[in-house]
């Protein structure tokens, strides 16, 4: 389904209009509105992954806030579609090439999932728009489990000989290429659990079925009030901002980066990104954009950036389509070298 | 029937030999389990199949009589359903209610159109406008501008 | 004692005109959206989830959670009525329930069905108002192993119940387990059994097969039986609902077996569907009436109703004292936490007694409010079944279709449940047992999933299943229940191998 509704304001989109025009497009063309392009219908938010979580937020939020500032005058329709890793999204997004009303919302999973697996659907089918957020990586640990720090803990794994646990959610996803890097890094070996969920993560870890965790700080934080695990070092070249106390007089900006540790890699952060599908003009990722960049002002997006520990990271056009290459090419050379490649 | 859960079991087994079968030191791999799912359908079905032969059960099925009133049935559904994709579920539930209406049960015209009109309608304003919940869209649809 | 004036302040929070009408406005969308298959009580949740960010957080989550009690009794309408599973933990209930509708007891079931639900969801909020503080070190106890073991429970509670060939219930059985297996695979983060196909990728939706196998299977499997079609003439009246009511006592036994069953599999992680299989399982073994089970026996839908319910609700409190969601229902309400600014976890019950509390009280409220609304529907909804069949047919396939478009917006999961409704409607003339099936695709992966963890974290050695005392009984509870039969037979000495000669 090829269709658009194109501003004649636009020379730019003017020129791809003949390219882009399809089926009854033309019955709907309104008056042109004061700038650029402007939805004409409801707007489908795609999540690539199941209710509940990190990015199902992350969508559900910015609706929100849209909804409440009132920064648009189309309503918004937001749907699940977390087969597959969150894949089903991407491959409906490809679907809808060149439909400027849907937005799919999701992580760096969107040139992950095709280097360690077969799907249906390749980078260039979707279009970046922003990335809006990173998410933060910690090394956990459970609250009386014998080791201090990071460095007790991977000389512990060291001693153990590849029966140290280290639980994560899903398998060649963001934890398990985390604890490989951490594994080339230091030297050790670690046998990785995979779990559905992070919360399911969280959960082993406060039981101690598993012996360490490399969660998001949302994740965990609940379990570490209630003093159940502990925070061992942040995978961030900078200590995190926040300086609130969590449990027994400690903060998150006490918690040692991975450098001060002497652990594992020093940046590691997983980027919340919103992509439109491929053959959208420029104009149309310009108004998401602007949208985005309004969303991003909002205190609602500021609270809610906090309540995870969030670090803010803005990054649009040219420069996240060069983030992008550069994360996709690295990850590649990595995966290669671990035999995850889907050849 | 049990030939095609044979069938079935076969397509699983060579399904899951794409994946490593093994125990491995860890474990179970990806296909330990659908693979020796897959291979022990194939026997019990093979078992139920050779059972029936025996037995001499298979050619009575179901009277003609009846078959034919399923098939009335599931024909125009599969129609229906094979054609919300690509037309949209709105003109095409129209006119399998209308059709069914008809043919199957016999109403009166006026009752027919109703239930072909009304229903849809009803699904519209329930589904898209109060729940927000998007129905498939056809060319139909499209040319009378509903998205 | 520290509780009780916990929950009597809890009732002081829910007891408030504006939060009954919420409790009224959440259950009946709550019934609206179970009623119709494929748009289930998570839809109606993300539904309403823009309008609670205006709200304070408890009457959000009373709206929210009243809409959920809903959504499991219009459920269960839908699975008496006409077959169709609204919610997967209502599949149970058609075993009994539907065959009781096709006799003209519509009422009765429906009656039976509500009244149950209601004392489950007694039960289960009784309990975890007495358990609420010890229920998050209970529940962390629970590794993989345990995990698997409580599966394993379920499984063997359900398939020793025996009754059907036991050939046939193996095929049905394994094709479910296959079918569980289809999309990624989270242990290893491979596709399977996709063969390269898009549509394959997100796996085989439970719903989708439900709709199929139940809902069109029923449909092409009465349009075969009878002739004539025409309504079923059931007198309905408000006094089949009160009569009803009179004969609850009868049940006793099998609403106190079903409702420790449910606060069971409710507080470990089995859950509301694996806890209504488990309870029907039991409940058909162990009843003396064990033999009109499948027949429309009122007791096999007073058990797993009632299961159903206590699991949904103890489910509750481990979600927001561990901040796991046991659904998708509840992960859209553990979003919506967040949302409102509240952090779901062991703290959330100092941090803020008022919120959990005041939740707990609503849940007393909400179910009676829940149970009185839907029994004032069981008369227009009993009053369905007296459409002429030639019309009602196409009006529930279209449901049925709409249904499983709505479940991801697919094409082809529309032709796959007319595919699963033509494989229903073969099974059920041909005498093989659709609930394996149905219980294999539900459990199968997780059960999958939490065996292969288990053997991560213990090096690949079984022993792990039988390393502790909680697990340990669980397996061998499990193993023994599926033994059963055999244990039986040996007991009465081969008596039974004549009374069932070869077919």
């Amino acid at each position: 389904m090829t269709r658009s509704v194109v501003s004649p304001t636009s020379a730019f989109a003017a020129s791809r209009r003949a390219l882009l025009l399809g089926g009854g497009a033309a019955l709907l063309a309104r008056p042109a509105l004061a700038q650029g392009w402007q939805p004409a219908r409801p707007v489908e938010f795609i999540v690539a992954a199941g209710p509940g979580g990190g990015t199902d937020q992350f969508a559900r939020i910015v609706q929100s806030i849209v909804q409440k500032h009132n920064l648009m005058r189309t309503p918004i329709i937001v749907t699940n579609k977390g087969g597959g890793a969150g894949t089903e999204a991407f491959v409906y997004g490809r679907g809808a090439a060149g439909d400027p009303h849907k937005v799919v919302f999701g992580t760096n999973n969107v040139w992950l999932m095709p280097l360690v697996t077969r799907v249906g659907y390749s980078l260039s089918d979707l279009r970046p728009v922003a990335s809006m957020a990173a998410d933060e990586f910690l090394l956990w640990t459970y609250t009386d489990a014998p080791y201090r720090t990071a460095k007790d803990l991977v000389e512990a794994a060291r001693a153990q000989n590849g029966a140290f646990r280290m639980g994560g959610s899903q398998a060649k996803d963001t934890d398990h290429i985390l604890t490989k890097q951490i594994e080339r890094a230091t030297g050790v070996t670690f046998t990785y659990v995979p779990f559905r969920s992070g919360g399911e993560v969280a959960i082993q870890l406060a039981g101690k079925h598993v012996d360490a965790n490399t969660n998001n700080p949302a994740e965990n934080v609940a379990q570490w009030r209630a003093g159940r695990v502990r925070p061992l070092c942040v995978f961030n070249p900078q200590r995190l901002t926040l300086t609130e106390k969590v449990h027994d007089g400690v903060g998150w900006s006490d918690i040692p980066t991975s450098t001060e540790a002497g652990i594992g890699p020093a940046d590691f952060r997983m980027p919340r990104t919103v992509w439109l599908p491929a053959r959208t003009t420029d104009a149309q990722a310009a108004f998401w954009t602007e949208l985005l960049a309004k969303v991003r002002q909002t205190p609602e997006w500021r609270a809610w950036l906090v309540a995870g520990s969030q670090g803010d990271l803005w990054q649009t056009g040219a420069e996240l389509a060069a983030f992008i290459q550069q994360d996709e090419a690295m990850n590649r050379a990595n995966f290669r070298e671990y035999g995850w490649l889907a050849e | 029937m049990a030939l095609a859960a044979a069938a079935f079991g076969g397509v699983v087994v060579f399904g899951a030999l794409q994946h490593d079968t093994g125990w491995g030191p860890t474990g179970p791999g990806a296909g330990y389990f659908p693979v020796r799912i897959g291979f022990l359908l194939i026997g019990v079905a093979t078992l139920l199949l050779l059972r029936e032969v025996l037995a001499g059960s298979l050619a009575r099925f179901s009277e003609p009589g009846a078959m034919r009133r399923v098939f009335a049935l599931l024909l125009p559904t599969a129609i229906f359903g094979a054609a919300i994709a690509p037309l949209g579920a709105y003109a095409t539930m129209a006119a399998y209610l209308l059709w069914m209406a008809r043919a199957l049960a016999k109403a009166r015209w006026h009752v027919a159109v109703l239930l072909a009109v009304l229903m849809p309608l009803g699904f519209f304003l329930l589904f898209e406008t109060w729940l927000g919940v998007p129905l498939a869209k056809g060319p139909i649809e499209e040319a009378l501008g509903i998205y | 004692m520290e509780g009780l004036d916990a929950l009597l302040h809890g009732f002081e929070v829910a007891l408030t005109l504006h939060h009954l009408g919420l409790m009224v406005v959440g259950v009946l969308i709550g019934i609206l959206v179970g009623v119709l298959p494929g748009l289930g009580a998570p839809n109606g949740v993300a539904l309403l989830m823009p309008l609670t960010f205006f709200m304070t957080p408890v009457s959000a989550i009373i709206l929210l959670s009243s809409m959920y009690w809903g959504a499991l009794l219009g459920g269960s309408t839908t699975s008496i009525l006409f077959n169709i599973p609204g919610e997967p933990s209502s599949v149970a209930t058609t075993f009994d329930g539907h065959p009781m509708a096709k006799q003209g007891r519509a009422a009765e079931a429906l009656s039976l069905a509500f009244l149950s639900s209601g004392f489950g969801a007694l039960v289960g909020v009784v309990t975890i108002t007495i358990v609420a503080d010890e229920i998050a070190d209970f529940a962390l106890r629970f590794s993989p192993a345990e995990y698997f073991a409580v599966y394993l429970l379920a499984f063997c509670a359900f398939i020793g119940m025996g009754g059907a060939n036991p050939l046939k219930t193996a095929v049905s059985l394994l094709v479910g387990l296959s079918l569980a297996t289809i999309g990624m695979d989270t242990v290893s983060g491979e596709m399977r059994l996709t063969f390269g196909q898009n549509e394959l990728v997100r796996g085989i939706s439970f719903l989708v097969a439900v709709i199929g196998l139940f809902g069109i299977g029923e449909l092409l499997a009465t349009t075969d039986e009878t002739e004539t079609v025409k309504g079923i003439h059931a007198r309905v009246r408000l006094s089949a609902v009160l009569r009803t009511m009179a004969q609850m006592p009868r049940y006793i036994v099998a609403l106190l077996r079903s409702a420790a069953i449910g606060v069971w599999m409710g507080l470990t992680p089995g859950g509301p569907t694996a806890a209504s299989f488990m309870s029907y399982g039991v409940a058909r073994r162990f009843s003396r009436r064990g033999d009109a089970f499948g027949r429309g026996e009122p007791e096999g839908v007073v058990s797993p109703e009632t299961a159903d319910h206590a699991a949904g609700v103890s489910a509750l409190l481990p979600m927001l004292a561990l901040g796991v969601p046991g659904s998708a229902t509840a992960a859209v309400m553990l979003g919506g936490l967040m949302i409102w600014g509240l952090q779901p976890g062991p703290m959330l019950f100092q941090d803020r007694p008022d919120f959990v509390w005041g939740l707990i009280a609503s849940m007393y409220i909400a179910n009676i409010v829940a149970v009185v609304l839907v029994l004032s529907t069981v008369p227009l909804f009993a009053s369905v079944m007296r459409v002429p069949f030639g019309l009602l047919a196409p009006i529930i396939m279209a449901i049925c279709l709409t249904g499983a478009w709505m479940v991801s917006g697919s094409g082809f999961d529309v032709l796959l449940a007319v595919g699963f409704g033509v494989v229903g409607y073969l099974m059920k003339k041909l005498d093989y047992p659709i609930a394996p099936l149905v219980l294999a695709m539900v459990l199968g992966d997780k059960a999958e999933d939490a065996f292969r963890q288990s053997m991560l974290i213990s090096q690949g050695s079984l022993t792990v299943f039988w390393s502790n005392w909680l697990v340990a009984t669980i397996t061998t509870l499990a193993l023994l229940l599926l033994a059963w039969p055999i244990l039986g037979w040996l007991l009465r000495g081969g008596v039974q191998l004549n009374r069932r000669p070869a077919e």
